[in-house]
């Protein structure tokens, strides 16, 4: 249970973090997303349908707390999930190309965002949003992927040393 | 359909992510709340609010680590407002309190008519515990002249006695100089107030005197004024019977206890003769 425990609180401590602290103080709106730094880490250190759980309520709760169009969150972070999940499920990559990974699974429901935004009726720039928030974004949640995995594995290690 | 079987969990998520998309689908374009959504915000206020409150409190922690200059700035523009706001509260209490004794006047003033008043403002008071003496903002200049009667909607307050240009000293009922001609209300027996008596309990009144013989004063009897020294109008209230004279010493028939409370007053009614114009 502790690999659990450890994943629900680090997920609701981070959740807090980020919809209290970065939400307020970021660069130019710069900031990693946490929950699903969470959510990816979770997959990458403990399994899948953990990450499934936490992309689930947490962007639940996220929608809720935020605001948006409820599920959408929630969608993202699943798809983020299943992609970091096809990507690393044969082999166990090294930091620097977790790193890399992670962001790229972050980067891939950017355009589902978007096509919400376009349908409720917001304008942007989606190549500008793409360099400046989002990209910068993507890097900085998948290099917190890197410590949480290890987090969480330690939580594992833990449960599978106690057996 | 074992391979599909493996993949179970991309399956599950795929599910998800189907239900989420189409969740999110029914508010998109359209941002009233649907009946999904409703159900499910309801379902998440209770869990939403203590999130909310820790957040705060998780905030308001930052806020003091990063910036305790713009947390000691905010209090104190707080601490300036509140302060703004008690004296802004304690200026209209005032103003309640001042309209509230004045519309009193006012309505004592409408109900008569055929009396000529003028409103003053009470700016002293003897410093002795009686309060037999009070200072008005009102002079020879308004109209004022000595022995016009100063009343409120309560009844008798006192009587001018001295007067300046834009003052006038009045002398209460409970200074020892004063007499009015009084009628008992209940009996319709005339007699005099004036004079102050101390209690063995140690109250203090004026005496009435001159009633009667066989008079029926009791204790608890109202005392107004007669009209009969033209100063007065007939009728105004003036206090209640305390004490009689039970060892019949002849000075007197009882003690008048005044209902005025000089020390809370604050706007009075300075009243014309019959006949004459404050």
């Amino acid at each position: 249970m502790k690999r659990y425990g450890t994943l629900a609180a680090a997920a609701l401590l981070l959740l807090l973090f980020d919809t209290a602290v970065l939400s307020a103080y970021n660069l130019f709106g710069i900031r990693p997303w946490l929950l699903l730094a969470a959510a990816l880490a979770a997959t990458v250190a403990l399994n899948v349908q953990s990450g499934i759980l936490v992309a689930l309520i947490g962007g639940l709760v996220i929608d809720a707390i935020c605001n948006s169009y409820l599920g959408l969150t929630a969608a993202c972070y699943l798809v983020s999930v299943g992609a970091l999940y096809l990507f690393t499920r044969r082999n166990h990559p090294k930091a620097l190309l977790l790193w890399a990974l992670a962001a790229a699974a972050v980067l891939l429901p950017a355009p589902i965002e978007w096509l919400y935004s376009y349908l409720a009726g917001a304008q942007f720039r989606a190549l500008q949003t793409v360099l400046t928030v989002v990209l910068p974004n993507a890097v900085l949640t998948g290099l917190c992927v890197l410590p949480l995995s290890k987090l969480f594995d330690w939580a594992k290690k833990g449960h599978r040393d106690r057996i | 359909m074992r391979k599909l079987w493996k993949n179970r969990p991309l399956w599950i998520a795929g599910i998800l992510f189907v239900l989420c998309i189409l969740l999110a689908a029914a508010t998109v374009g359209d941002r009233r709340i649907s009946y999904t959504d409703g159900l499910f915000r309801s379902a998440a206020l209770p869990v939403q609010e203590k999130l909310y409150a820790v957040q705060e409190t998780v905030r308001d922690f930052f806020v003091r680590v990063f910036h305790p200059s713009a947390l000691e700035a905010e209090n104190e523009s707080l601490k300036a407002q509140l302060l703004e706001q008690a004296k802004l509260l304690a200026f209209y209490e005032d103003t309640a309190r001042e309209n509230a004794r004045l519309t009193e006047l006012l309505n004592f003033t409408d109900a008569n008519p055929n009396l000529r008043f003028l409103t003053a403002s009470v700016i002293g008071k003897s410093s002795n515990p009686y309060m037999d003496t009070l200072t008005l903002n009102v002079g020879t200049r308004h109209g004022v002249s000595e022995k016009m009667a100063v009343i409120t909607s309560a009844g008798v307050i006192g009587r001018v006695s001295e007067i300046g240009p834009t003052w006038c000293r009045v002398r209460t009922l409970a200074n020892d100089d004063m007499r009015i001609s009084v009628t008992v209300q209940r009996t319709r027996d005339e007699g005099m107030y004036g004079g102050l008596m101390t209690l063995p309990d140690g109250t203090v009144g004026s005496k009435i005197y001159y009633l009667p013989d066989g008079a029926d004063l009791r204790i608890g009897d109202v005392i107004i004024t007669s009209g009969l020294d033209e100063i007065f109008p007939k009728g105004l209230l003036i206090g209640t019977v305390v004490a009689l004279d039970d060892e019949d010493t002849g000075t007197f028939d009882g003690v008048v206890q005044w209902d005025a409370d000089f020390s809370h007053l604050e706007e009075v009614l300075v009243l014309a003769p019959t006949g004459a114009t404050p």
